[in-house]
Formats: structure tokens, C-alpha cells, sequence
């Protein structure tokens, strides 16, 4: 690999640029279709439809004046906001495109996880810094969500990791139906796992029925509170680039579109990805918030343990196969 | 070895083009035009009542966020040193105190 080879990598494919115009498609997708199920017509002025518009809302608040209150640790709040959103870009050059990127060092499969959950920690920490009390508290429930399930969409790993042997997400995406065709008892398993997974993925993208973060606080913005022009535009940017990166991990490792090399890779993870988001905003359109009590009971009591269960039964079964 | 260098210095690059961005926003951006006023974050509570702040966070969210953070880490640490053995353990170890510290955090 030569540095131009490493600069167009992290820069534009699969990484920066690449995260960046996924999330705002996936905004525009998201505006669209809600407003299609709500009968309205959604942002219909910039660009083909209307499309263009979370871009345009990102430019104009980097361009607005940024008020800061004065109890914010500034310094703070920016450096956590930056190394959101270059951890989440990250996370996504690191995903299993078939085609360019950096290749896999072999770990792959938990060092995206670790990425994802460290920018979305990062995003909480912003929040808290302002030490306001509507920031706070969105801040809080932030974190109450993160925590409900982030160890459940780790375990996961396991089901594809006995599966096929490996926690290379290369591997794992070309070999995950041989592997279940080898070992069908591991079906039911990961049938399970798909659903629990998608459940997880709703909750870190943040959708209905786990907005936690915006509840009580919403009118002022929720954990967004206090955040103006950059910090703002900083703000939404790194939890959608956080959130589709997340969805397209989930995909990759617990659906592995086929072919998995190749300009046709790209576009069946991306298909595939399409239609997973698209049912994520047929959830979200359609359920109305559950309570964070609810949402830590939910979590903690069933889908964290089945996740954990899921993951320790798929290993036990795929080791004693192989 | 030389993937981990490709890893470290792609990183790099996006947090610098991140943060050039950013300081790019920074630069071009209007000056804030009463900083000098500049007064408490917005306040919960009835109009006209003393502005309060919250000093973030309660101890207990840091402990539990903190042992819910070392689990993708530790399992990662785990993998990367082939000891996927240790798995089974490291859920054991940070189950329990995780879920006893979600219930007091549920109460908090």
C-alpha cells in the first residue's frame, strides 16, 4: 500500500468521506420515509427530492454562530466531539467492503465494536461537559442507553465468530453460509441473534423506541442542549456516522451479503444495508419511546443475558463441532 | 506489523481532517456577538426562579460506565493475545458487578 493508496483509504473510501455521505443518506432516507408514513412530503427544495437537505443543514451549522455557555469545558466538549466522529469513520474504513480499504489485522470483528462504543461514550461525555442541566441529564439517559446495549451487540460477535472460526470480518463475510451450512444446529442460533441484533442496532442508532436520550429534555434539544453551529453540526454528524456504521457491522457480521469481493460486494452490503434501514425506520416510525427504566428492565434482564447466552451456547456448540 | 502502522496513521488522517474541519468552522464561523454577556446555561424550573447547574455525573453512572466500557476493550485485549478462553471468564467477571450497579444506577 503507498500513502496515496492510505490517504484515499482513510479520506474518501472507505473511510471519511464515505461515512459522512452514509449518514446523511440515511438522515435523508430516514426524513422521507417518516414523512411518507406521517402524510407529509418531508424536505422536498435541496437537491433531487429534497436529499440534499441534512447536508445543507450540516453546512449551515458550521457556518452559524457557535453560543457557548459559560459553564462548558469547551476544550473538552470539542476534542470528545472530533474523536467521535473520526472513531465512528474509522469504525467504518475498517468494515468488510470487498473492495479497497486497509485490509483486516485479524480482530476485526471486536475492534469495530470497540470503536462504535468509545464514539458513542465520547458523545456522552460532550453532553456532560456543559454542565447544564438539560444537557446533563439527556447526558445521562445517553449513557444509560449505551450501556444497555453495548455488551448484548459484542456478544454477538460469538455467533459469527463459531460460525467460522475467525474474527476477521474478511472471513467472516465470505464464510458465514458455508459455516452455517457446515454447522446447521447453529441456525436457530443465529436466527435469535439476528433478531436480538436488530433490536441492539435500533437502540444504537438512537431510533424509536429507544430516543431515551431526547425524553424529558426534548423541547431543549435533549442531550443536544447547548450545543450551537459546530458543535452541533459535530454533534448530529458523529452520532449518524456512529449510528450507520453500526448498522452496516451488524449486516456485514450476521448477514454477510454475498458476493463479499468486489465492486458487487460494495453494492450488495449497501443494498442490504439499505433494506435493514429501511425496516429500522418503519420501527421507528411506528413504536412510540419506552422509558429508560423500561429500556435498563428490557436490557438488562433479557437482552443482555440472551445476547451472553446466545454467544456461550454458539461457542460451546461450533468449538465442540470443530 | 505493518497493517497496525496503516491502522494507526488512518486514524490519524481522519482525526486530523476532522479536526481541521472543525477548526476550519472555527475560523470561518461568525464571532459570537455577546460573548462578554455571556450568562448560566439554560436553568430547569419555573420562570423567574435562581438558575441551577448539575455537576455532572453521579458517581455511580462513572463506575458503571466504566466497567461496561472495559468489556468491549478487555474482550478485544483478549482476542488480539489469543486467549479467547479467557471470554468466558471476563463475562463472569463483569456480569455481576455490572448488573448490581444498572439496579442502584435504575434507583438513582
Amino acid at each position: 500500500m503507498n500513502v496515496l493508496e492510505l490517504f484515499v483509504s482513510a479520506l474518501i473510501y472507505p473511510g471519511l468521506l464515505t461515512a459522512v455521505s452514509l449518514a446523511l443518506s440515511f438522515e435523508a432516507l430516514k426524513r422521507k420515509i417518516e414523512a411518507r408514513m406521517q402524510n407529509r412530503m418531508g424536505p422536498t427544495y435541496t437537491g433531487l427530492r429534497g436529499f440534499a437537505q441534512p447536508l445543507i443543514d450540516i453546512v449551515k451549522l458550521l457556518g452559524k454562530e457557535d453560543i457557548t455557555p459559560l459553564t462548558m469545558h469547551e476544550a473538552v466538549a470539542a476534542a470528545a466531539l472530533v474523536w467521535s466522529i473520526s472513531l465512528a469513520a474509522f469504525a467504518c474504513l475498517l468494515l468488510p467492503w470487498g473492495l479497497g480499504g486497509l485490509g483486516d489485522i485479524g480482530y476485526n470483528a471486536l475492534l469495530i465494536p470497540v470503536c462504535l462504543s468509545l464514539a458513542a461514550a465520547l458523545l456522552g461525555l460532550a453532553s456532560l461537559s456543559t454542565r447544564s442541566p438539560y444537557s446533563v441529564i439527556g447526558g445521562l439517559r445517553f449513557i444509560g442507553l449505551l450501556m444497555s446495549y453495548d455488551i448484548g451487540l459484542i456478544s454477538l460477535v460469538g455467533v459469527a465468530y463459531a460460525t467460522t472460526g475467525s474474527l476477521d470480518m474478511d472471513v467472516i463475510r465470505a464464510k458465514l453460509w458455508e459455516g452455517l451450512a457446515h454447522k446447521p444446529f447453529l441456525f436457530p442460533l443465529w436466527l435469535l441473534a439476528l433478531l436480538v441484533g436488530f433490536i441492539l442496532v435500533q437502540a444504537d442508532l438512537g431510533e424509536d423506541p429507544f430516543t431515551i436520550a431526547e425524553a424529558e429534555t426534548e423541547v431543549a434539544g435533549g442531550f443536544e442542549a447547548e450545543f450551537s453551529g459546530r458543535k452541533l453540526a459535530f454533534m448530529r454528524l458523529g452520532h449518524e456516522v456512529h449510528g450507520v456504521t453500526a448498522l452496516l457491522f451488524y449486516v456485514s457480521l450476521l448477514l454477510a451479503p454475498q458476493p463479499s469481493q468486489g465492486v458487487f460486494a460494495v453494492i450488495s452490503l449497501l443494498a442490504i444495508g439499505l433494506v435493514i434501514a429501511f425496516l429500522s425506520i418503519i420501527v421507528d416510525a411506528s413504536t412510540p419511546r419506552i422509558r429508560l427504566k423500561d429500556m435498563i428492565k428490557l436490557s438488562w434482564g433479557y437482552l443482555v443475558p440472551l445476547s451472553i447466552l446466545i454467544a456461550f451456547l454458539s461457542l460451546m456448540l461450533g468449538g465442540a463441532a470443530s | 506489523m505493518a497493517q497496525y502502522f496503516y491502522y494507526l496513521a488512518a486514524f490519524t488522517l481522519i482525526l486530523i481532517a476532522s479536526t481541521a474541519y472543525y477548526i476550519a468552522a472555527f475560523i470561518l464561523a461568525p464571532r459570537p456577538r455577546r460573548r462578554g454577556e455571556a450568562t448560566l446555561p439554560y436553568a430547569c424550573g419555573e420562570k423567574g426562579q435562581e438558575a441551577k447547574s448539575l455537576d455532572p455525573p453521579y458517581p455511580i453512572v462513572l463506575v458503571v460506565f466504566a466497567i461496561a466500557e472495559s468489556v468491549p476493550i478487555a474482550s478485544f485485549f483478549c482476542a488480539t493475545r489469543d486467549r479467547l478462553a479467557l471470554l468466558p471468564l471476563l463475562v463472569v467477571a463483569f456480569v455481576p458487578p455490572l448488573l448490581v450497579a444498572g439496579r442502584k444506577y435504575e434507583r438513582s
